[in-house]
């Protein structure tokens, strides 16, 4: 097992070398196809999981069939982080955005670890506490802000956990995570398009100019990556940089 | 089931839809057409910028155009 302070993950890479240890016989690979539910809504989370790559979008489904998404995580994060501290019931649906692949470990493993270690408790307690932050600044974002605005958000943020340019996802796929109609988006896409920020085509998004994103996207993106900061320690230029050390 | 494309014609320029959308029959696919106009000319209105589109085409996967919806077409009626 390779050391975990070198972890692709941030939660398992920040643990202490006392929490690693407790958690290094535990951990099991996983890969996830684009499109694989990692847990629904109501099921019972028996592993939690520590993505390394791809893109995990937690997801509200109505009864129409329609879903929308209330938040994305990835390398930042951890998905199902309540499990372990009771909370064993999914309140969403997570599913695999982009195929993913990283560690897991059995809920009922980390139940028992967390009464061993504090420190463990309540970095899970943090990772819980970002997706509440991640998800209200989501629903604020949804209720009041322009597609423009949310749709360059949303490329930001899927840019940032992917740390690549290069987004595959459709636009289909787009309109209903962003709670669209599917010409919302060709209409809103083609615009960014002309402003030089991205390039799509066929079932793939290029950014070009990611500043031009920023500057087209809400408060919303500072304001996710701010709470991901304060309470997990983890930033975007960080992760970048990371990345460019190992390349 | 069939691929059909929701392409947004404004002025000489076709907005294309890279990748459309799988749907049952031509009915389903004239209403997806009319929910989308719909919404064009709500983010229209709300932002109180211009609509940027006349129709919106629908087509099939060889790029024949079946139908299209008239933005016009889809504004509420007012009934009093």
């Amino acid at each position: 097992m390779p050391m975990l302070a070198n972890s692709p993950n941030h939660f398992l890479a920040s643990l202490s070398p006392t929490d690693a240890d407790l958690l290094r016989p535990h951990l099991k690979s996983l890969t996830l196809a684009q499109g694989a539910f990692i847990y629904k809504a109501e099921d019972l989370i028996d592993r939690v999981y520590f993505p390394h790559t791809g893109v995990i979008s937690l997801i509200v489904g109505l009864t129409s069939g329609q879903f929308v998404e209330a938040g994305m995580l990835g390398r930042n994060g951890v998905i199902g982080a309540g499990a372990p501290l009771d909370g064993s019931i999914a309140l969403n649906s997570a599913i695999a955005q982009v195929g993913s692949s990283g560690i897991t470990v059995e809920t009922g493993v980390l139940k028992h670890l967390v009464r061993e270690s504090e420190t463990l408790r309540i970095s899970l307690v943090r990772h819980d506490q970002i997706v509440s932050a991640h998800t209200q600044q989501v629903a604020a974002c949804n209720a009041l802000h322009e597609l423009e605005e949310r749709l360059s958000r949303w490329l930001l943020q899927t840019r940032d956990l992917l740390m690549s340019d290069t987004l595959p996802l459709t636009q289909e796929f787009l309109s209903q995570m962003l709670g669209v109609q599917r010409s919302s988006v060709t209409l809103v896409a083609r615009k960014l398009q002309d402003a030089g920020l991205i390039r799509y085509r066929r079932g793939r998004i290029q950014v070009l100019d990611v500043e031009g994103l920023q500057d087209s996207c809400c408060e919303c993106y500072a304001a996710i990556n701010a709470h991901f900061h304060r309470l997990v320690g983890w930033s975007p230029d960080a992760a970048a940089r990371h990345a460019a050390a190992e390349h | 089931m069939a691929r059909y494309y929701f392409h947004i014609k404004d002025g000489a320029d076709l907005i294309k839809d890279p990748e459309g959308t799988e749907l049952s029959t031509p009915d389903d696919a004239r209403l997806q057409a009319l929910r989308s106009a719909r919404e064009l000319w709500a983010d229209a209105i709300k932002s109180g910028r211009e609509l940027a589109a006349d129709a919106v085409v629908i087509a099939d996967e060889h790029g024949r155009t079946l139908t299209f919806v008239p933005m016009n077409e889809a504004l509420p009626k007012r009934t009093k």
